[in-house]
């Protein structure tokens, strides 16, 4: 860890200094990329950490926008208590689907996630009277905030980016505690786990519970920065985008999570006459991090140092060994 | 198909590399924001070759013209919206913020193009649309040119054709539950209780992306209607036609997306299929002649609606440069103050307050060769 | 209405049924879920719409090579993605097969665009009235070759060696392999097996539904959840649990509402699973 630092420190001068300079455009990639980072990071507490497969995220996504958006433009209410309300929500919903992910894992839990996604996307589309069905929910205020107007978009990539840095907080916090450990053991081995006198049942389901909240904050947080919603912006290809920002950034990696919303956001619009090609490219890239390199890209720095340690020692056998796998 | 649009801006690369000491000259730049991949990519696809073919005719004349009398190369920037909002909103952020781009065209669909307005609207640059839904005109946006006659002028004429024509009084409706099947719904539903005293036996929707229609189209024939009205895109409209068919329906079939695509599709069982469009290319008028001709040279078929469409669009645009310049304020401020303009289309009035510039429609009716026969014009 | 809306139904489960059987398949030999068996579906389709309708190439030279073409695809993918990752954790597994769809259906996007395209009936004519019920004839090719399918794979898993390799390595890899069985052979002509009789199904939907590139995802779903509901693992419970897809779809669409009929399936599987995990025929290994 303590060899990135300057990597590290120079990746989050670059988020503070360099936004206000940017174009209209690219701040507001730069925004959706933090929203989608804690949208990422939600999922890799379960996926990567709890090793339980999430094809539903777009629907934990979808509560927490309409929860937030619905309440403030039809109730009035500011978003500093619709926030904490959609959040409650998705909580609730995270409960829910929880229980499921005691009894099946792997394939079968992606089939309940898919299924889950796609009913509340449906029930969106359907439940006119709530949502407002596929003409969606318009002039969502921004939140308010004594002294600063969060209209600016300068000013709102602070405010989201500030709530990363309390996700990304509360993640190192959570993965470092016991829960952490509990989660780890179990995606290592259930019934190992269980024998230790971890308690199976009830970690998993937090672990839902505290994901779903996470991701239904980065819809409020969505719902008030794009101030329209409809059923569209929730597909499966949502949830399939924040599963390849995982993979790709690192399975099991906060840095991880948000290089990989950072690519998978970015670099198409970078390069536009690839445009066509970029989910495919997106795919291959998938599979060849899964079968070479599991830890995603944010591990290629060590493994390739590795392998160039590895062939040093090889070309120079009385060197190595003491310097090497610091 | 999207192999050739890789060799293309191969070349169109090459060349500009090759052209690149000659004429250093800016080129004068438009944009436009359609749907190249996903269920709506066929509309897209259309609306992308009539576009740059209008741009391509412009250059092979030898530019732009501006006041002046100076001419400068022409150039079309296409961005993808997906037929989602928020990849639209990208999209068309990255076209506003292009601060060479003088007007841009675009989106198609209706539930990308009213959570966008306010991207273009913020800029003051000149907006065209082909999205039908009323409420995009409705919210008092200054930038917004719609180019097509809209939902309440297809559906009066259809409406009209309907009942008085053909004396239908028993209709069914079916609609897609999205925002171009809903509203297209609300129109007709609203226009046949104002204007006939008629409500719809039976209401139905569907999803799109649906494959079975035994289900809807079963209702429909159980309800004893005389006419189904669908609204909504091409593959779910000519899979339902084709199990209206196969259960025995006798009744006329009506579909406000009966162009070229969904003649593609439901191939036999198209004929005698009823629709509003806004242009065909059997329209017996000179202008439609002569651009059918052009179209049939270069593409090797039939144009649709949209070809029309952003064909004027361009057109409009390129008149205006000439005019005023290529300045998005100048632009926007002319065509504000032009009263009539004549496209292929028909008459526009570009001036209109809320931005809905055009009225034109016709009614057409496949016949056993399908052949789309134009049964009734508006203008 | 009720036995019109459910033939027409059974056309369209069949294609599920056929979908979910390769899966099963696949489950069965290599424990390995393939999120990209859809996509078998629409290469099967687009090779019949490259070489019929625009080739112009005569339906029975067609056929074959529409099927034998997502076999090769299949056999291709596992020996260069599959194999790899075989035993490995299941994340791993179904993470990678979700990659394969991205690029899968990705690749027919770029190839052949986003838009739909018609192919015309395998056989020509009128639908056929029979009882007052109305069969399209393409339905009725639909309903046929499954049960000769189903027929004929169930004569080649029981009386041809390769059909008792893949029964072995379905029940014990390890056993197979002590047996002098070639264990990786057989998985990947499993998986050419699999993708082969998927690409049977694309050839049956072609002329129903429009070949698009987007096909393949969402007929794996509702497949997927065929194979849940009929009992994952189990061949018997694949076929019949796509039959009831395709005809609970149009009952719902018909007699509750048609705004829900997408619900309603993901209903049933979520109410399968909570009553009856094992599903309706329970595999016994």
């Amino acid at each position: 860890m303590s060899r990135h630092h300057p990597f590290y420190l120079a990746a989050i001068l670059a988020a503070i200094v360099i936004p206000p300079f940017l174009s209209d455009y690219s701040l507001h990639l730069v925004i959706m990329v933090v929203i989608f980072a804690i949208l990422t990071l939600s999922l890799n507490l379960i996926s990567g950490y709890g090793g339980l497969i999430s094809l539903g995220h777009a629907g934990f996504f979808l509560i927490g926008s309409y929860t937030s958006a619905l309440l403030s433009v039809y109730q009035g209410w500011p978003f500093w208590l619709s926030m904490p309300t959609a959040i409650l929500l998705t909580a609730t919903s995270g409960l829910l689907l929880g229980f499921p992910a005691l009894r099946w894992t792997g394939h079968f839990l992606a089939v309940i996630t898919i299924a889950f996604g796609s009913i509340a996307q449906l029930l969106s589309v359907n439940w006119v009277f709530l949502t407002n069905g596929i003409d969606g929910v318009s002039s969502i205020p921004r939140p308010p905030l004594p002294g600063i107007s969060l209209t600016s978009n300068v000013n709102y990539y602070y405010f989201v980016l500030i709530c990363l840095a309390f996700i990304v907080y509360l993640m190192m916090r959570l993965v470092a505690s016991g829960f952490g450990r509990a989660l780890r053991a179990i995606k290592d081995d259930e019934t190992a786990a269980a024998c230790m006198g971890i308690d199976v049942a009830v970690t998993k389901v937090s672990a839902f519970v505290i994901s779903a909240a996470i991701a239904g904050f980065a819809g409020a947080l969505y719902a008030h920065y794009i101030r329209f919603l409809n059923p569209d912006s929730f597909s499966l290809d949502v949830s399939i985008r924040i599963f390849m920002m995982m993979i790709i950034g690192g399975t099991g990696s906060i840095a991880g999570s948000i290089l990989g919303s950072f690519v998978v956001y970015v670099l198409p619009e970078v390069l536009r006459p690839l445009q066509d090609y970029y989910y495919l490219i997106w795919g291959v890239i998938v599979i060849l991090v899964m079968l070479f390199l599991p830890g995603g890209l944010i591990s290629l720095g060590s493994v390739l140092r590795a392998k160039m340690a590895a062939r040093r020692d090889k070309l120079d056998p009385q060197v190595g060994s003491t310097e090497t796998l610091s | 198909m999207k192999r050739r649009n890789f060799l293309s801006y191969l070349t169109a690369g090459l060349l500009a590399l090759a052209y690149l000491p000659a004429s250093a000259q800016e080129p004068v730049r438009i944009g436009l924001d359609a749907v190249l991949t996903g269920p709506g990519a066929n509309n897209g696809e259309r609306i992308r070759e009539a576009a740059q073919w209008a741009v391509d005719l412009i250059n092979e004349k030898g530019g732009v013209a501006l006041p002046d009398g100076s001419k400068r190369p022409f150039e079309l920037v296409v961005v993808d919206d997906q037929a989602k909002p928020d990849v639209g909103l990208s999209a068309i952020r990255r076209l506003v913020g292009d601060k060479s781009i003088v007007a841009f065209m675009g989106p198609d669909w209706s539930s990308v193009t009213y959570p966008t307005l306010f991207v273009g609207a913020e800029a003051g640059i000149p907006q065209f649309t082909s999205s039908v839904a009323q409420r995009i005109t409705q919210e008092g946006h200054k930038h917004i040119f719609r180019a097509r006659s809209t939902d309440t002028d297809w559906m009066g004429a259809l409406a009209d054709y309907l009942v008085k024509q053909e004396g239908k009084k028993k209709l069914g409706v079916t609609y897609a539950n999205n925002e171009f099947g809903r509203s297209g719904r609300d129109v007709f539903v609203r226009i046949l209780k104002e204007a006939h005293g008629l409500d719809p036996v039976v209401e139905l929707s569907y999803a799109v992306g649906d494959k079975d229609f035994t289900s809807v189209a079963g209702r429909m024939i159980q309800s004893g209607v005389d006419v189904v009205v669908n609204l909504g895109n091409q593959p779910e409209g000519a899979l339902l036609v084709k199990d209206l068919n196969n259960l025995g329906f006798t009744g006329l079939f009506a579909f406000n997306s009966a162009d070229s695509i969904f003649l593609d599709l439901a191939k036999s069982n198209a004929e005698g299929v009823v629709g509003p469009l806004s242009w065909v290319h059997t329209k017996p008028d000179d202008k439609s002649k002569a651009f059918n001709e052009a179209f049939q040279k270069r593409f090797k078929r039939d144009p649709i609606g949209h070809s029309v469409i952003y064909f004027d669009a361009v057109n409009m645009i390129v008149d205006a440069i000439g005019k005023v310049g290529p300045s998005r304020e100048a632009l926007l401020k002319y065509l504000k103050s032009l009263d009539t303009w004549a496209g292929v289309q028909g008459t526009y009035h570009p001036s209109a307050p809320t931005g809905d510039m055009i009225h034109a429609s016709v009614v057409i009716r496949y016949n056993k060769d399908l052949v789309p026969e134009v049964v009734s014009v508006r203008d | 209405m009720f036995f019109q809306l459910a033939t027409s139904g059974i056309a369209t489960g069949c294609a599920y049924a056929l979908i979910a059987l390769g899966f099963v398949m696949i489950w069965n030999t290599a424990s390995v879920v393939n999120f990209a068996q859809g996509e078998f579906v629409v290469i099967a389709m687009f090779v019949a719409l490259t070489c019929h309708v625009t080739l112009g190439w005569p339906l029975w030279l067609v056929l074959p090579i529409a099927v034998l073409i997502p076999a090769l695809v299949g056999y291709a993918t596992e020996r260069v993605v599959i194999r790899p990752v075989i035993g490995a954790a299941e994340m791993t597994v179904v993470t990678v097969t979700i990659g394969l769809q991205i690029v899968l259906s990705d690749a027919a996007k770029i190839i052949y665009g986003g838009q739909p395209y018609s192919f015309p009936p395998l056989i020509e004519g009128r639908p056929l009235s029979i009882l007052g019920i109305v069969v399209p004839r393409q339905s009725l090719v639909v309903i046929a070759s499954m049960v000769v399918l189903a027929v004929g794979l169930h004569f080649l898993s029981q009386k041809t060696s390769f059909g008792k390799r893949l029964r072995a390595v379905s029940q014990d890899r390890e056993t197979a392999k002590l047996m002098g069985i070639d264990v990786n052979r057989t998985i990947a002509e499993g998986f050419a097996l699999s993708a082969g009789i998927a690409g049977v199904a694309g050839v049956l939907l072609a002329p129903i539904i429009y070949v698009s590139a987007g096909l393949g995802l969402p007929l794996l779903i509702k497949s997927f959840i065929a194979a849940i509901i009929g009992g994952f693992g189990s061949y018997i419970g694949a076929l019949i649990g796509g039959l009831l897809i395709g005809v609970l779809d149009n009952l719902v669409g018909f007699y509750i509402s048609s705004h829900y009929r997408e619900v309603f399936t993901f209903l049933v599987l979520i109410l399968v699973l909570l009553v009856r995990p094992q599903g309706l025929f329970p595999h016994h290994r």
